[in-house]
């Protein structure tokens, strides 16, 4: 928020320090000053004023107040003249709050007799310049002056052009309508609150005022309302409407209900002095709701054991009156809350409030003093660090992809119900991701022509369905291997995780995704994952031409299924024999099952079996596959003799034989 | 015949020998069909009986030392063919690398981060990043409807039906909700520090994404207060950032902390002389901090007047920018290599 300079100082008897200063200590005390700008022979400074402050410190006697508590400085407030006639207020107008809730006061100023021009005094032009605000007439301007001074927003109309003499404060009926000052048409509903006179709105409450009793140059009767409107109303008009305005904003965090007499004798003084007239002999003021005094107790060892700091009962006490509270001394102290505070509710805030004036750089480092307990160690993180590390040495560089996905990739991916935001930043940012996929197959387009050989991860989290279940997955995709070596990947990630055999079985649904080539991978019979070739269709509308391979486990069972109990296995002090045999099968044969033949065929002393050669072509009979197989014989008490060795090669060989269409073609 | 001068002469010869070529000729000259040892041989027969056997051991001693001294000599003459080839070695040339990978910055940094609080005693904990408005707002002392809720854009998740409002889903627009969720679960003494991602409805740019890193920290014992977590904080950023670095608190509001401090730490890049990084200020703000809110250990279901403590949360892909000079938040979830793979060390 904008504050002038000048305008703070002309609060105090004292010079305030340079700006800059000024700044520095007040982002030291109070709120950050984002920006402090040379302004003709004033400056701007640019305070970041929190929502918690916004109550009093939207204006500029709720800085100067804090300026006056940090360099404690007594603040003066401008005097305050003013010329009445003999008229009654009633003869004017009537007003009527019909709905409690949305006003909980109203005050109302009539002066007549006023002279609008578009000549403001200089001072008041300038400081609204600083403060960002154009020079309107000299009307408008003063009661934007006194908002910015008081933080009472202030609303001038022309008396004459209300209807029927009536003011009525209520919610706006099905179908009312309203042009605003700035020339725009609104449809208003029935949770808006509005002003309204005989014949429909004038103003939307708090927000805006409307074009029909627009002060202009030959306004004589002024009326300057003066109100206080529920902030959560006026919030969800304003949002309702997308119109913020200088005057929502300062409702929608609350005021002070006491302000609206105190800035409305502000502003009819002003425009006395400056636009002359006289106001009626009284004015009316409805006042529904009056804040509650509030008086909290301070403790001292409280406020020290708090902020770490020794500070004395009078070092205490003296903060807190500069600040405006009054003291009592008691047990604890006793603290009587300024009406314009209404932040401060619990003892904790006026140890913030101790604690800031005194200065939080004031307070020294010092060491915890507490029990001493070992961290846990997140087993979550571990095994997914675990995994990360696992592949980094297999050459996949790790990815950190958006959270979203859009309309596109929802299409090109056919992908079900995802997870719809209600309120999508753009149009990029639609769906929450159901798979990691998407984007990780744009992070192989979009780096295509930088390397020949991209291997991509990802571990993060997936949204799915009604229940909007979120899921942790890990993801890879690489554009230089087969299905074996993505296989061979997984493995490595299994045995880093401790986790035992898993199966793979051929995807037997068509799947769009993935192609023939694909498995779906099951550790004790659950499903933890996929593996394979990447649908061609879906790579030709990412606008990727080679093969991408890839693999996408659950991160949620891996984790549950990790073990880090492995255990030594004696390594035999017994030479291993190796006997090499090549067997011809049916093309349809899983390798598994050929393995697990000549495993029970090999018994307890075939301790390895490796696949070294795979063959498949011209040279042998069509729906034929070659299996080349490397055996390995050992014991863990003797070496094996020959004869041992043959015999059991026999008998594998013979196992293997007696198996319809396979054939042993080299021994 | 002086076998012996002949043996001193050819081995000198031998020796001195610097070409294989000339290797060759020596080798000829004396072991050759016509050499001067076959010479001695075919004198041998010719020489007095009692001399014969004497010459002969003699000459085989000769031969056997020339072909010894010979094939040292090759040897030598072989090695240093080879250190003559070196000349073309070029060392300049690129390395040839297996393929290695790399881990994305906010997976180092976060290790990093955490490592640094496990060893000052703060456990690791995750929650989801679906919340509900209870657990991102409402128990962390948001009043309802209040402008306090418009300090974090927030994305609501589509939902079916009319759910009340406190069960309204939204993305998590802190990491704070953790706390909640760990505080009902645990008695104090609290140490934990919570790493995630989180969301907000925010237009991008250099400095803003819709998603991002948090790191929370959370303390609860008898007797926490802003010294101790200053003491805390300055232990953590001297040890991410690897050197001395100051620390400052100024005044700030969080619904869920009172009081609530900003804290900056100095430069790092300019060591506070003031820099582009820093907006010449000499400070970077680096996170938001506070005492925890009473009302957040009562929704949580713990006494206020039994414990107190603070909390803390910062902006990690912020801290790893500045630890990295990177001036594009954007990159972050880019996925591309060229930035990716800076990250290897």
């Amino acid at each position: 928020m904008k504050f002038s300079y000048n305008w703070l100082n002309s609060f105090f008897k004292e010079d305030l320090p340079a700006p800059e200063i000024l700044a520095e200590k007040l982002m030291m005390h109070f709120f950050e000053v984002e920006k402090v700008e040379k302004m003709g022979d004033d400056h701007l400074l640019d305070i970041d004023i929190l929502p918690n402050r916004a109550y009093d410190c939207f204006c500029h006697i709720g800085v100067a107040r804090e300026i006056g508590a940090i360099f404690d400085f007594q603040i003066e407030l401008p005097d305050i003249k003013i010329k009445r006639n003999s008229r009654k207020s009633e003869d004017f107008v009537n007003f009527k709050i019909k709905d409690k809730e949305i006003c909980s006061r109203y005050t109302l100023r009539i002066i007549e007799g006023v002279s609008v021009e578009k000549k403001t005094p200089k001072y008041i032009k300038k400081r609204l310049k600083v403060c960002g605000l154009q020079s309107v007439n000299n009307i408008v301007d003063i009661t934007n002056y006194v908002m910015l001074e008081t933080g009472q927003p202030l609303h001038a109309f022309d008396g004459e052009k209300i209807n029927g003499n009536e003011i009525e404060i209520r919610r706006a009926k099905k179908g009312e309508k309203i042009e605003t000052l700035d020339g725009k048409n609104y449809d208003l509903d029935k949770t808006m609150p509005i002003i309204a006179d005989k014949k429909g709105p004038i103003g939307i409450a708090g927000i805006k005022g409307g074009s029909g009793p627009e002060v202009d140059e030959s306004t004589n009767l002024l009326f300057i309302e003066a109100a206080n409107f529920d902030p959560k109303t006026i919030r969800k008009a304003s949002k309702k409407l997308k119109l913020r305005t200088d005057a929502s904003s300062r409702f929608e965090h609350g005021i002070d209900p006491e302000l609206t007499v105190k800035a409305s004798d502000r502003a009819v003084s002003l425009i006395q002095k400056h636009a002359g007239g006289k106001e009626a002999k009284d004015f009316p003021d409805s006042y529904s709701k009056r804040n509650e005094k509030k008086v909290l107790n301070l403790s001292v060892e409280k406020t020290n054991s708090l902020l770490g700091t020794s500070l004395k009962i009078t070092e205490i006490e003296s903060i807190l009156k500069r600040l405006n509270f009054k003291v009592e001394r008691g047990n604890d102290i006793k603290v009587r809350v300024p009406i314009f505070r209404n932040d401060i509710e619990i003892e904790e805030d006026l140890i913030e409030e101790v604690g800031r004036i005194h200065g939080y750089e004031n307070i020294e480092s010092k060491s915890p003093k507490v029990t001493i307990t070992s961290p846990e160690i997140n087993s979550e993180l571990f095994w997914e660090d675990k995994v990360r590390e696992i592949l980094k040495e297999h050459g996949y560089a790790e990815s950190y992809n958006y959270s979203f996905i859009n309309e596109k990739l929802k299409k090109i991916f056919n992908l079900d119900h995802p997870v719809e935001m209600e309120n999508p930043v753009s149009k990029e940012h639609k769906y929450l991701r159901p798979t990691l996929f998407p984007r990780l197959l744009e992070n192989i387009n979009k780096n295509k022509d930088l390397e020949n050989s991209l291997r991509i991860f990802e571990i993060g989290k997936i949204f799915k369905g009604k229940d909007k279940e979120e899921k942790k997955k890990l993801s890879a995709v690489r554009n230089d291997a087969d299905f074996r070596t993505l296989k061979g990947d997984i493995d490595c990630v299994l045995e880093g995780l401790g986790i035992g055999k898993v199966q793979y079985t051929a995807m037997n649904k068509d799947d769009d995704l993935w192609t023939f080539e694909a498995a779906s991978v099951k550790l004790k019979d659950s499903y933890i994952g996929k593996v394979g070739k990447i649908s061609p269709q879906i790579l030709e509308k990412l606008k990727i031409e080679e093969e991408v391979f890839a693999f996408e486990l659950d991160m949620d069972k891996l984790i549950q299924a990790a073990s880090d109990k492995s255990q030594y296995k004696k390594i035999s002090k017994f030479p291993a024999a190796i006997k090499d045999i090549s067997v011809l099968v049916p093309e349809n044969l899983n390798y598994e099952e050929f393995v697990s033949v000549v495993e029970n065929a090999g018994g307890e002393l075939l301790v390895d079996v490796d696949l070294f050669d795979l063959y498949q072509g011209e040279k042998i009979s069509k729906k034929k596959k070659n299996f080349g197989v490397r055996l390995f014989f050992q014991a863990e008490d003797r070496t094996l003799s020959k004869e041992e060795i043959n015999k059991l090669l026999k008998k594998i060989i013979s196992t293997v034989e007696e198996k319809s269409g396979w054939e042993v073609r080299k021994k | 015949m002086d076998i012996e001068k002949t043996e001193k002469r050819a081995l000198l010869e031998i020796r001195e020998t610097t070409s294989k070529k000339e290797l060759e000729k020596i080798k000829k000259r004396y072991l050759g069909k016509k050499g001067e040892i076959s010479e001695i041989f075919k004198f041998i027969p010719k020489a007095n009986p009692e001399e014969r056997a004497e010459l002969g051991k003699k000459a085989n001693r000769l031969k056997a030392a020339l072909e010894k001294e010979l094939k040292k000599k090759e040897a030598e003459l072989k090695k240093k063919k080879k250190k003559r080839r070196v000349k073309s070695f070029d060392p300049t040339l690129p390395g040839k690398r297996s393929v290695s990978g790399t881990l994305h910055p906010i997976t180092r940094a976060r290790k990093k981060a955490c490592k640094i609080f496990r060893e000052i005693g703060f456990s690791v904990v995750l929650g989801p990043d679906i919340e509900s408005v209870w657990y991102n707002f409402d128990a962390l002392n948001f009043p309802e409807e209040h402008p306090a809720r418009d300090m974090q854009d927030t994305l609501f998740i589509k939902q079916e039906g009319n759910p009340p409002s406190e069960k309204r889903l939204l993305m998590r627009t802190h990491t704070s909700p953790v706390q909640i969720r760990y505080m009902e679960k645990n008695q104090p003494p609290l140490k934990i520090i919570v790493p995630g991602r989180v969301y907000r409805n925010e237009t991008t740019d250099a400095t803003h994404e819709i998603n991002f890193y948090q790191l929370e920290g959370l303390m609860v014992d008898k007797e926490i207060s802003v010294a101790n977590f200053r003491a805390i904080i300055t232990e953590f950023v001297d040890r991410f950032f690897g050197e001395d670095v100051e620390v400052r608190l100024r005044p700030s509001f969080f619904p869920f902390t009172e009081p609530s401090f900003e804290v900056d730490m100095s430069c790092s890049v300019c060591k506070k002389k003031g820099c582009s990084v820093c907006s010449n200020t000499g400070w970077l703000e680096v996170l938001g901090a506070g005492m925890v809110h009473p009302n957040v250990l009562k929704n949580a279901g713990l006494n206020p007047k039994n414990w107190q403590g603070f909390a803390f949360g910062m902006g990690f892909d912020r801290l790893i920018m500045i630890k990295y000079g990177i001036d594009d938040v954007r990159l972050m979830y880019g996925g591309d290599l060229r930035f990716l793979n800076q990250f290897r060390y």
